[in-house]
């Protein structure tokens, strides 16, 4: 009779899950009798997900399939890493399982190009109004590329450049921004430079 | 926010309607004929003046060219056909057009499911998350782990 070590898992205790992980992360093929690290993540303490977390981090291994067990408090402590330059590797993938406070560091940093390699655009659907809205501002007045973000800022912050385009500041490319404005917004514009065709 | 791809097949069915062929437009509007080409294919829209023009050539106003006042019919089985994915997004996450989630949640890409997740995190459109719940990847079901208690 041949034992299933799968389905074994929930019965083990501390050491032998310990023990059962060692032999996965030394075996060749990641596998250890037909088991994965992934089916024995979730019968894990925290600290010890936690630290599987950083090691698979570290070496650019499955990290983003155990994110969604990592506890709360890894988040800076990976920021720290990323912003240090002593993580590499592609973290877009972590983005959703960060604190909100976490993000908008990182994307404030990324933005202000402190992290090599990562595009604050790939921050956008996950950081907050206000970071997104402070970010396309700043943009605009540094003449960087502000495109990407326009499906992202909220209608308070474009309207703004419908008013000041309506007020005569040429500066403001309408064209780019008016498919992205409120209909109320848009209209506005139109109006406006309808009237000035016509005057 | 504007639907440039409904905006597209109205220019097109204005020109075909008016007579004109892509160059003609182009030449009148001092534009090549590429960019006639992409603005009815919805990849762009025209500038405010061409616009200005296009309503003057087909004497009409222009926001019916920019399909201003029109409903937005959705056809669920795809809620893309004949839109711009951005503008079915926004007016979702904006409240402003009526989709059952649960049905089409399916139909987003990856970072459109985001979107859609962020605006229910934010309150700013309600679904029913538990129904939802089995739909959504780990990552997703972590990301809205704090706004959902599952019974």
């Amino acid at each position: 009779m041949t034992i299933n070590l799968k389905r074994m898992i929930p019965f083990l205790d501390k050491d032998e899950l310990t023990l059962l992980i060692e032999k996965i992360k030394t075996s060749e093929n990641q596998e250890y009798e037909g088991v994965k690290l992934m089916s024995v993540i979730p019968f894990l303490e925290d600290e010890m997900i936690d630290k599987l977390f950083l090691e698979e981090l570290d070496k650019d291994g499955s990290f983003v399939s155990i994110a969604p067990f990592v506890s709360d408090n890894m988040w800076p402590i990976v920021a720290e890493k990323i912003i240090n330059g002593n993580s590499t590797t592609n973290i877009v993938g972590l983005f959703p399982f960060m604190d909100e406070k976490t993000l908008n560091d990182l994307f404030i940093k990324a933005e202000a190009e402190q992290i090599a390699g990562l595009d604050a655009v790939k921050f956008l659907p996950f950081v907050s109004d206000e970071a997104v809205d402070k970010a396309f501002l700043n943009r605009i007045k540094a003449n960087k590329d502000y495109l990407p973000f326009l499906p992202f800022v909220t209608d308070e912050c474009l309207h703004q450049f419908a008013e000041a385009f309506c007020q005569g500041d040429t500066e403001v490319d309408i064209d780019a921004m008016y498919p992205f404005m409120t209909q109320e917004d848009i209209k506005m514009i139109f109006k406006h430079v309808i009237e000035k065709k016509e005057n | 926010m504007l639907d440039s791809y409904a905006i597209g097949n109205k220019i097109r069915d204005l020109r075909v309607a008016n007579q004109y062929n892509q160059d003609k437009l182009a030449e009148i509007l001092f534009v090549s004929r590429q960019a006639v080409s992409r603005w009815e294919l919805g990849l762009t829209l025209p500038s405010v003046d061409n616009l200005i023009e296009l309503s003057k050539i087909f004497k009409i106003s222009f926001e019916e060219i920019l399909c201003m006042n029109e409903p937005v019919v959705i056809d669920e089985e795809n809620i893309f056909v004949g839109h711009d994915r951005h503008f079915i997004i926004k007016k979702i996450i904006e409240n402003k057009l009526e989709v059952d989630l649960f049905d089409v949640f399916y139909q987003f890409s990856n970072s459109e499911r985001l979107i859609v997740l962020k605006a229910i995190k934010n309150n700013k459109i309600k679904a029913s998350l538990p129904r939802l719940w089995v739909k959504l990847t780990p990552e997703e079901q972590k990301y809205l782990k704090n706004e959902v208690t599952i019974k």
